[in-house]
């Protein structure tokens, strides 16, 4: 048998395995280019926040302000057909700051939270990269607690009798948003394909909303259109079919 | 006159007339990418020089193999093109990069001379530079 092995090898007009010589490349191969993904993405966001009429009340009443940037996790998915995607988003703010604790009073973010949808254009793309202008609606909420605080000890037995002056439980703001952003993704090149997605963007309410307050009903309370700029950075998991060749 | 001006002036590889008669004249180019990383590239395992994207590489070199490979780092892969050169032709390879997640490549093919002459008009001459 390895008789006629050895035969059969040295009878072959090339070595087995030896590969052909690659002056024979005369192509770079075609950029993948499937018809349409599904999509799964997670990540991070930081987010600028400005809600103008309450920061001024803040300022007037020398109550300092949470650290303005906002770090969110979030979590988007959809699909893409050709050139255009669409996704529904969802995201929560995270404390990542440690608060403030040397003023006198200070307002603290104790939710905050998103969700909405966003469709989009590459409207640039090469062999491995998307550029998208995205556009997109939503609802974002946000919460605050002013703390007023003392140095007077209190009971713990007493605690709920205990009412600080300059403490303000609950304000919270709700608006509904519009939203552009630009965003560069890396173009998928396998059937199931990972990739990095960077976001830059920003998205401000419709409409001024007063604020309100979870503990109470709340009469007079200034008006707020939040504005927001932000920086998307995430991970996106795509199902990817109908292959064709560009 | 404007149009023999612009021949003048329009950078591309002096590849276009024929190479040295004893000698053959290869051509490494890139054509404009969008946030494309520059490569080291080595001829017959030295590094020649780096090659960022709308630039080429010329050299002359003597008949016979010769192995054009991209140096790697940690996130990009080797890739490698071996051409047996013949004196008087022009070789044109045209270098592509590729990006997959987390890793990266360059991809090398040897072009027809009618491709390479036409893609490699306008680019322009990358400075000899070898990776620090």
């Amino acid at each position: 048998m390895k008789y006629f092995l050895l035969l059969f090898l040295l009878g072959g007009r090339v070595a087995l395995g030896q590969t052909p010589d690659s002056a024979q490349v005369t192509a770079i191969p075609p950029v993948p280019s499937f018809k349409y993904s599904y999509i799964i993405e997670a990540g991070s966001r930081i987010a600028f926040t400005r809600t103008p009429h309450m920061q001024d009340f803040f300022r007037q009443n020398q109550i300092k302000r949470a650290f303005p940037l906002d770090p969110f996790i979030y979590i988007n998915w959809g699909g893409r057909y050709r050139r255009v995607k669409a996704m529904v988003e969802s995201g929560y703010a995270t404390n990542s700051w440690t608060p403030w604790e040397e003023e006198e009073t200070a307002a603290r973010r104790t939710y905050g939270a998103y969700s909405g949808a966003m469709v989009g254009y590459d409207v640039l793309n090469n062999r491995n990269s998307r550029l998208y202008l995205n556009v997109g609606i939503g609802g974002i909420f946000y919460e605050y607690s002013v703390y007023g605080r003392s140095s007077q000890p209190v009971a713990f037995a007493n605690i709920l009798q205990n009412n600080q002056p300059g403490t303000i439980s609950s304000l919270k703001l709700s608006n509904t948003y519009w939203d552009i952003n630009v965003e560069f993704a890396q173009r998928e090149k396998r059937r199931v394909s990972p990739s990095f997605v960077f976001r830059l963007g920003y998205r401000q309410g419709w409409r001024a909303e007063a604020w309100e307050s979870g503990a109470f009903p709340l009469t007079g309370a200034p008006q707020d259109r939040i504005g927001q700029f932000y920086l998307t950075t995430g991970y996106s998991l795509a199902r990817n079919y109908a292959k064709a060749a560009k | 006159m404007l149009i023999l001006a612009w021949l003048l002036l329009s950078s591309g590889p002096a590849a276009a007339q024929s190479a040295p008669g004893s000698q053959a004249r290869l051509v490494v180019y890139r054509q404009r990418e969008f946030g494309g990383n520059p490569y080291t590239i080595k001829l017959n395992e030295k590094a020649w020089s780096e090659l960022p994207t709308n630039r080429y590489l010329q050299v002359d070199l003597p008949p016979g193999r010769v192995k054009i490979e991209t140096a790697t780092d940690y996130f990009s892969e080797s890739q490698t093109l071996w051409l047996t050169l013949r004196a008087g032709r022009t070789y044109y390879v045209k270098a592509v990069e590729d990006v997959d997640f987390m890793t990266r490549t360059l991809l090398l093919a040897l072009l027809s001379d009618e491709q390479g002459q036409r893609e490699t008009q306008g680019l322009k001459p990358a400075t000899i530079r070898l990776p620090k």
